[in-house]
């Protein structure tokens, strides 16, 4: 929030690699989620049951039982299928929307930020309307009426949910942007007759890379929220897919006989944005100190 | 200070007009409501009837047009689904929303305002970490999972209080936990780094300094001035709160405005959804507006 450092420029790139190390519920979050994503993308590798497998003589199996032949570490489902599979699937379909919409937002949001510290002017005003009224809805509304009106998949999650963010990343260059535009070098830069798109290639984007790496890492952690709450009020991909989300929104109706069903998915959602949150945290720590508290 | 007013409200009704044709745009791709809302079985003469009656034949524009009309007069139409007036509908869920939302935004400040400041004015020892670390966990639970885990706990398995709907004090009790994570843990983070901004100043050093007692500095000057900077992130925040309660609302069965959103969303009873959206985006500005002048109020530095 505005906090400016007391630490010297010199001393603070000195602290950093240091810092890197002693920010332990950064590296814990990286190992999280490095776990996650090597488990999710081999849990082939580890079972060969099918996720939509139904075995109806092993309904609603609590964790660490063995039911039909197979041990069941996270238990089974109302139908009979294994959650822990279901849950790597998940954790599959979650990362990859998080990643790709993130991917998408980022390269809106950071070219429209350019622009916008660039050039000033209408554009200017015109990406701080929007903004505006971007912020006046809940996204999560302006969301769910887009899928209802467009039907509901991958791609579409991921288009919504990388179109409807980029504005987090043209505010956050936009003022970086302007700041910049006041050192000398830029000016000498455009003196020199140094092309508007040389400038922001070459000296622009560079110096924004940190903060927009560490904007980029705490959207992801939103959109898992977001895409899992989607899934949840049945507007994610298709119902055959297992995620999170739906899978806890099934979980709902065996609450009496079932409380895993409940509580796992959830779990795994707030575990993978914590760590998710704490390599952002570790990020704005070393790339960005005049961000941290 | 009527200057300001009179420049947010401006920018507001663009911020509406915006909103609105958005998802008016975007509810019109899903092509024809007609069809959708007269079933197979009907006649191509019954939807014709049905489009004109609705003025779903005329162009957008002229369609987005009379809406806009239409709502500055009060005349917000009828939902296809309910059969009902949408002002209606709107009017009877919106008491539910905002005594939920009121209760929830209240619990989660009056709890966070000393949780913040505390942690902040104990940096680094174990109390800090222990509010920062609360704090940080329950930004990252998902609210439906909250909700329903509590659902599970008290109400399936203890049975102590209701799952869902509204009546008795007791069925407010769930449901306004739930809401009030949100605010609770992102209104202690706030107010911890702005305390922490505000310790640095020179003003609490020299009232420290002239012997006042450490928890009047840190009640009249520590707190008076790093709730400013926190009121203006409420106002922004708004919309993943008016978020958390639509699913909120959801988890609970509570009969409120969010609830209203979702059924129109799933059964796409557009000019309802059309209805709650630019009630909404007004609600919004002005709020922003309000937040505004509690800030003067609060930083009198601060004059329009």
């Amino acid at each position: 929030m505005g906090i400016t450092s007391t630490v010297p420029a010199a001393g603070r790139r000195r602290g950093g690699a240091r810092r890197l190390l002693r920010h332990k519920s950064g590296l814990v979050g990286l190992v999280v989620l490095l776990l996650l994503i090597v488990f999710s993308a081999s849990i082939g590798l580890f079972t060969s049951t099918d996720p939509a497998a139904i075995s109806l003589t092993s309904r609603l199996k609590p964790p660490m039982t063995t039911a039909g032949g197979a041990y069941h570490l996270l238990g089974t489902d109302a139908l009979g299928r294994d959650v822990l599979v279901r849950m790597a699937y998940g954790a599959r379909i979650s990362l990859v929307i998080a990643f790709s919409a993130v991917a998408i937002s980022l390269a809106i949001g950071v070219l429209i930020g350019l622009l916008a510290g660039y050039y000033g002017g209408w554009l200017d005003s015109l990406l701080m309307r929007v903004t505006d009224a971007q912020l006046a809805f809940p996204f999560i509304l302006l969301a769910l009426t887009v899928l209802a009106a467009l039907g509901s998949g991958l791609p579409q999650l991921i288009l919504v949910l990388g179109i409807g963010r980029w504005d987090v990343f043209a505010r956050v260059v936009r003022g970086e942007v302007r700041s910049l535009m006041q050192r000398q070098q830029i000016e000498a830069c455009r003196a020199l007759g140094v092309g508007d798109w040389r400038v922001m290639a070459k000296h622009l984007l560079p110096n924004v890379l940190n903060t927009v790496l560490v904007v980029a890492s705490f959207s992801v952690a939103t959109n898992i929220l977001t895409e899992s709450a989607l899934s949840f009020l049945g507007l994610g991909v298709d119902p055959s897919i297992p995620t999170w989300g739906s899978m806890l929104a099934e979980g709902r109706d065996y609450m009496r006989t079932g409380w895993w069903l409940t509580a796992l998915p959830g779990a795994a959602i707030m575990v993978t944005v914590l760590a998710i949150n704490s390599i952002g945290d570790w990020l704005r720590d070393a790339l960005d100190p005049r961000q941290a508290d | 200070m009527l200057r300001m007013l009179v420049s947010r409200l401006g920018q507001g009704v663009i911020v509406v007009v915006l909103v609105t044709l958005f998802v008016f745009l975007t509810t019109f791709l899903t092509g024809d409501p007609a069809g959708l809302m007269l079933g197979e079985g009907a006649t191509q003469e019954q939807i014709q009837a049905f489009r004109q009656r609705m003025g779903f034949d005329r162009p957008l524009v002229t369609q987005y047009g009379s809406f806009l009309v239409r709502a500055v007069r009060g005349d917000l139409g009828v939902s296809l689904y309910f059969q009902q007036s949408n002002m209606q509908l709107f009017a009877e869920r919106l008491p539910a929303t905002l005594q939920l939302a009121f209760l929830s935004l209240a619990l989660g400040t009056a709890l966070a305002i000393p949780a913040g400041l505390i942690a902040g004015a104990r940096r680094n020892t174990w109390i800090d970490s222990l509010v920062t670390n609360a704090a940080l966990v329950g930004q990252a639970a998902p609210v439906f999972w909250v909700g329903s885990l509590a659902i599970m706990v008290f109400a399936v398995m203890l049975g102590w209080l209701p799952a869902s709907g509204r009546g008795t004090p007791a069925h407010l009790v769930l449901p306004t936990l739930t809401l009030a994570l949100f605010p609770l843990a992102y209104n202690t983070r706030l107010i911890r780094s702005s305390t922490l901004e505000v310790l640095g100043q020179d003003y609490v050093r020299t009232a420290r300094a002239k012997g006042l007692p450490y928890y009047v500095v840190l009640f009249k000057h520590v707190l008076r001035n790093a709730i400013g900077p926190a009121l203006t992130v409420i106002g922004i925040q708004l919309g993943t709160f008016v978020g958390g309660s639509v699913i909120t609302e959801t988890v609970f069965a509570w009969p409120g405005v969010g609830r209203l959103a979702i059924q129109a969303i799933l059964t796409k009873d557009f000019p309802l959804l059309q209805t709650i959206v630019a009630f909404l985006a007004v609600g919004f500005v002005l709020v922003n507006v309000l937040v505004d002048v509690a800030y003067s109020l609060v930083d009198p530095r601060v004059r329009y």
